[in-house]
């Protein structure tokens, strides 16, 4: 395989597998371990460098598992036996940790270190593809079965516990895979880097769906096609380093997720913002010209909205536009009286069961009138059983469909 | 006489050199709604906490069902303190009520039907089949307890532990899940509730413990809901003895008295 296919396809397999571990890494609110894990293991990396013989991924692998054991034990007799918090636990053991390693790297100069500080991804040779490609199918390959113990121990270990799932054997399986992951990743970005491969898919996936399944597997999609494009940019221009492209077209695809994301991604949700401002603002007008109708405050012709707004009504029926002077059609005036109902309901509800001064309620009233559904409706007359008039005497519309004072009269 | 459904004899516990729990002992029969009342601090969640082997007790032991804990695993239920739930975490509803099945389906286990219809019927039951498919962090916080006393009747356990299932409701809920937690008693089941209102304690629970460093009182609700007996409970700490305890967990850690 030509150099740029191989780091092609290192890329891919890092960021699904990076995909997969970041989404509950994310969920779990741990990245800072994340972080910690990744410097813990650099001392024992230059270690099997230097005295391994050649560069076998296992030999690697094994003493960078062994450092990031070392690594969290420490960090966990910090956190029994001082009164640290783990945010300076770990940042405690990141530093002294990643010094060794430097210190080792600089006292040694092992080949192939440089690759684990910065990312290297075209170092990477038939033998760790081969291990990657591993790591990566069997991650896939159990994700049906694992992924959901790992969300109960995740989201509630107490209940996992008296479940008697064994808890602290999942949770030690998933280090041991997130760390395999980390060192991994540390050979595509760098050290400092690897954060960005195992945080950022994940957090850009959270923007896309609310399902922990779709996130991890939207995770795993940003993750390959990020890692993907950074290399094929770094091929077109060469020098560029790998690893920080990577990171940068990561966060390319966040912000794209943060911006577009249906799930409370930016824009859609000012999209919808400006929906409910432009229905509200439909709402009041169709009022507006119901209580013109019916000569109550002042018979004075209500302003009119914006003309999308009109439009918007008159599209679908409520207003009749022919006229110089827009009018309400049944259809509207039937909606219109909802809003009259829902508002003096509440003002009702506000005074008598709320116990609000009288004066507070109208404008409560107006807010809470374009929220009020049907359903609601009926719950708050049945509430307070029903009455004719609102706290400030004007009568209160019938529900539709039903017969009142008004249309007798 | 049946077995109690749970057991501690002189359970102390400790939390950063402060004595939280001391010499607790506790019988709670079979097929009772016991609340577990008590000011803040009196060691309530820390009590339940350790039942179900989340914190370990410096001396004593704990029985659930009459056995240790690691022998009743799957038929004891917890319902965690609303505090402890990561409200962001992206899970359903249904999927809240699903994990109360996991103990049949083992480590690797996917749901099949009859999982998803227990978990329909627990939802249904808490009046939450509605909401199956929202995410708990749009709730609000009476259906948040209801999708997590879902989780709890799914699971189908003997014993349930639940770390005040009432915090945060409205009043119509509060009544709803007690008319539940009625029914579950009377199915059998005994039912553990850390419980803050004294005004409702009376009412809701068949028995009380007044909690606070250690047993205050523990019987029948009418019994247990006497003047003296509250104001010992939530009339201050005991200060000597919880001074002294301090000293002694500070001690025995080798630090300074």
């Amino acid at each position: 395989m030509s150099a740029i296919a191989t780091a092609a396809v290192a890329a891919v397999l890092t960021g699904l597998l990076c995909g997969f571990y970041g989404t509950f890494v994310v969920v779990r609110r741990m990245a800072l371990t994340g972080d910690m894990i990744s410097h813990a293991v650099l001392p024992g990396v230059v270690a099997a460098l230097v005295w391994g013989g050649t560069r076998n991924p296992i030999i690697v692998l094994a003493c960078a598992g062994a450092a990031g054991l070392l690594g969290s034990f420490a960090m966990r007799g910090i956190l029994a036996h001082t009164r640290l918090k783990p945010d300076a636990a770990l940042a405690l053991v990141l530093s002294v940790f990643f010094a060794i390693g430097v210190a080792l790297v600089s006292m040694f100069q092992p080949s192939g270190a440089i690759a684990f500080l910065y990312g290297q991804i075209a170092a990477l040779d038939g033998r760790d593809l081969a291990f990657l490609a591993t790591a990566t199918a069997a991650t896939f390959a159990l994700a049906p079965f694992i992924f959901r113990s790992l969300t109960l121990v995740s989201f509630d270990p107490a209940f996992a516990r008296v479940l008697g799932l064994p808890v602290r054997a999942i949770d030690t399986a998933f280090y041991a895979a997130l760390t395999v992951a980390i060192v991994i990743a540390m050979q595509a970005v760098g050290v400092v880097l690897v954060t960005a491969m195992l945080v950022t898919p994940a957090a850009a996936a959270r923007f896309c769906t609310p399902t922990l399944v779709r996130t991890c597997a939207i995770a795993c999609v940003t993750g390959a096609v990020g890692a993907l494009a950074g290399v094929a940019i770094s091929d077109l221009r060469t020098g560029t380093p790998t690893g920080p492209l990577i990171a940068l077209c990561l966060a390319a695809l966040f912000a794209l997720a943060a911006l577009f994301g249906p799930h409370h991604g930016r824009l859609p949700t000012r999209a919808r913002r400006a929906r409910n401002r432009r229905r509200i603002a439909g709402e009041d007008f169709l009022k507006a010209l119901w209580h013109y109708e019916h000569g109550k405050p002042e018979p004075t012709a209500p302003a009119t909205p914006s003309r999308a707004v009109v439009r918007q009504l008159a599209a679908r029926g409520m207003i009749d536009t022919s006229a110089p002077a827009p009018a309400l059609t049944p259809a509207g005036r039937e909606a219109a009286a909802g809003l009259v109902r829902a508002h003096r309901l509440w003002e009702t509800y506000l005074a008598d069961v709320a116990e609000y001064p009288p004066d507070h309620v109208h404008e409560e009233a107006e807010r809470a009138e374009h929220w009020i559904d049907a359903a609601r409706m009926r719950e708050i007359a049945d509430r307070i059983g029903t009455p004719s008039l609102d706290p400030h005497g004007s009568p209160i519309p019938p529900a539709a469909g039903q017969p009142g004072k008004e249309d007798e009269t | 006489m049946n077995a109690p459904a749970l057991e501690t004899h002189n359970l102390s516990v400790s939390y950063r050199g402060k004595p939280v729990l001391q010499g607790v002992d506790l019988a709670i029969p079979a097929g009772s709604l016991t609340g577990l009342m008590g000011p803040n601090g009196a060691g309530k969640s820390t009590l339940l906490k350790t039942l179900i082997g989340e914190i370990r007790p410096d001396s004593g032991w704990a029985r659930l069902l009459g056995e240790p804990l690691a022998r009743v695993l799957g038929r004891v239920g917890y319902v965690p303190q609303r505090e402890s739930i990561d409200w962001d975490f992206p899970v359903s509803v249904l999927d809240v009520a699903l994990m109360g099945t996991a103990r049949d389906l083992g480590w690797f286990g996917r749901p099949g039907r009859g999982h998803r219809r227990r978990a329909m019927d627990a939802l249904e039951q808490t009046g939450m089949a509605d909401f199956a498919g929202r995410r708990i962090g749009e709730l609000s916080g009476g259906q948040q307890q209801r999708a997590f006393l879902a989780r709890a009747l799914a699971q189908d356990a003997d014993i349930y532990l639940m770390d005040e299932p009432l915090a945060g409701v409205d009043a119509a809920t509060e009544r709803a899940i007690i008319a539940l937690l009625g029914t579950m008693r009377d199915a059998g089941k005994t039912v553990v509730v850390v419980h803050h209102d004294l005004r409702t304690a009376g009412r809701y629970f068949d028995r009380l413990v007044l909690l606070n460093l250690r047993v205050v009182a523990h019987g029948p609700a009418d019994d247990v809901m006497r003047r003296e007996l509250l104001e010992k409970a939530y009339g201050g700490k005991l200060t000597l003895l919880s001074e002294v305890a301090a000293r002694e967990v500070r001690g025995g850690e080798g630090r300074e008295p």
